[in-house]
């Protein structure tokens, strides 16, 4: 709702016909007074809307960025446990042919700044450099804004989308159902892209490189060197393989979150200040017009005055 | 039984000396309890029980390292005479000789289940796994029925 009343009122803003040039003898007529006016009150309304996404971005950016700090610990514990495990194991290189995913991570909504551009560039990059290794790619895109990108323009790698996660915040087990949708798709290899959030007024793009499920299971032996397992060591390695993919894309969904937010609250800040810069000049305009034409009648007035005199 | 005092006091001792050297000369396990969304515990204790999929097992200072998966059921955090009761849906324990991470996706100390949502859970659980229609409808339904007989178990069998 807000953003088609903000597009409406862009429009209105745009439609008015352009300031024609005031010199001396030549006024505005009235009509062109009131397309000004007209412009004038788009110019308030946007700034209204735009205010209040900023405030909306701004209320909602620091329970993303506590959420983000809270999944934290979890990631981090499941990241040493694999590191100790697999400490001296290279992930094999991929040979060509091999299937590679790429999940880039966008936002459903617009009007959040340069957040979905970027992440979107980085994911073409990543792309290009793995066709060049001749990589067979498939995409699945994480958010509207990725799923509009790839359809337009190259739709015959999207294989999957998933998005419109609802009104409240992502949980685990949305992230968990995500991550079960993609892995259908086998892989040897996926590639998560998202915004990494850094602070109120940056963020950068990172990649994420998941090998294939199958390389925990492969790695038994590795992990026997140094743990021992309650239970049936493939299908805890196999489940463990699940758990940490579901683990990571739900990090990189948080962090994307904050990210966007963040991006939001400095877009719609941008916005609100130029809609109302606009404003005042053109209403600064609207008055010096008024008063030129107030000018110009009091001039014929008085030289008709003068001529019957 | 004065004559066996000497003796079990010694093979504790022994005992106590072999877990420290294990675990570097550590007295107390560092336990790491961890969801997605909290921390419900990260703090030096005596023990902790972690239910595992194979089985309960507890931890001491020492333990040897293990992996293991978690089946619905409670850790028991022992800590100084105080023992602390959580319910866990589901997860991993990861334990090395100094410390125990307990990975969990839902975690929630047992104090807050509530007894008739469960009772209400598990008949309408039951019903669903009779009524299941293919395997992967009842294998799920079976999940819920395992966990809510699990919470159950827990509240009455809590101290």
């Amino acid at each position: 709702m807000l953003v088609s009343a903000l597009k409406t009122g862009v429009q209105a803003a745009k439609n008015a016909a352009p300031v024609a040039a005031s010199s001396v003898g030549q006024v505005r007529g009235k009509a062109t007074q009131r397309e000004t006016k007209t412009r004038i009150e788009a110019c308030h309304s946007v700034y209204k809307i735009t205010k209040a996404m900023q405030s909306i971005a701004n209320a909602k950016l620091n329970p993303a960025i506590a959420r983000m700090q809270e999944s934290r610990p979890m990631a981090a514990s499941v990241r040493a446990f694999i590191d100790t495990a697999c400490s001296e194991v290279q992930v094999p290189e991929l040979e060509a042919g091999a299937s590679c995913l790429v999940i880039p991570i966008t936002s459903d909504k617009g009007l959040c700044g340069a957040l979905n551009t970027k992440i979107l560039f980085k994911t073409m990059n990543t792309i290009q450099d793995l066709k060049e290794k001749k990589m067979k790619i498939k995409v699945i895109t994480v958010g509207e804004k990725g799923h509009k990108n790839f359809q337009s323009m190259n739709p015959k790698m999207l294989v999957h989308t998933a998005s419109h996660f609802g009104k409240t915040d992502i949980n685990f087990l949305q992230a968990s159902r995500v991550a079960e949708f993609v892995t259908q798709t086998p892989f040897d290899q996926a590639t998560i892209l998202y915004n990494k959030y850094i602070n109120r007024v940056s963020f950068t793009q990172m990649a994420h490189t998941i090998p294939a499920l199958t390389f925990f299971s492969e790695q038994v032996s590795k992990f026997g060197e140094k743990f021992e397992f309650e239970g049936d060591e493939e299908q805890i390695l196999k489940d463990l393989a699940e758990f940490q993919f579901a683990v990571q894309l739900y990090g990189a969904l948080l962090e994307n979150g904050a990210s966007e937010q963040s991006s939001r609250l400095a877009a719609m800040d941008n916005a609100s200040k130029n809609a109302a810069s606009m404003a005042l000049e053109l209403t600064q305009l609207f008055n010096r017009t008024r008063q030129m034409q107030i000018t110009a009648e009091m001039i014929e007035i008085s030289t008709g005055a003068e001529c019957c005199k | 039984m004065s004559f066996l005092r000497p003796f079990s006091r010694t093979f504790l001792r022994a005992a106590e000396e072999a877990s420290s050297a294990t675990s570097g000369g550590k007295k107390r396990l560092s336990l790491n309890f961890y969801t997605p969304n909290s921390t419900p515990a990260q703090k030096e204790v005596d023990m902790v029980i972690v239910p595992g999929a194979a089985g309960s097992f507890g931890v001491l200072v020492g333990h040897v390292p293990v992996v293991s998966q978690l089946k619905p059921g409670v850790v028991e955090i022992h800590d100084g005479g105080k023992v602390e009761q959580f319910f866990v849906s589901s997860g991993f324990a990861f334990v090395s000789t100094t410390a125990a991470d307990i990975c969990a996706v839902e975690a929630a100390p047992v104090s807050d289940l509530d007894s008739d949502t469960i009772k209400e859970n598990i008949s309408t659980f039951t019903k669903t796994v009779a009524d299941a229609q293919n395997d992967m409808d009842k294998a799920t339904a079976q999940v819920g029925l395992d966990v809510n007989q699990a919470m159950l178990q827990a509240i009455t069998g809590a101290k």
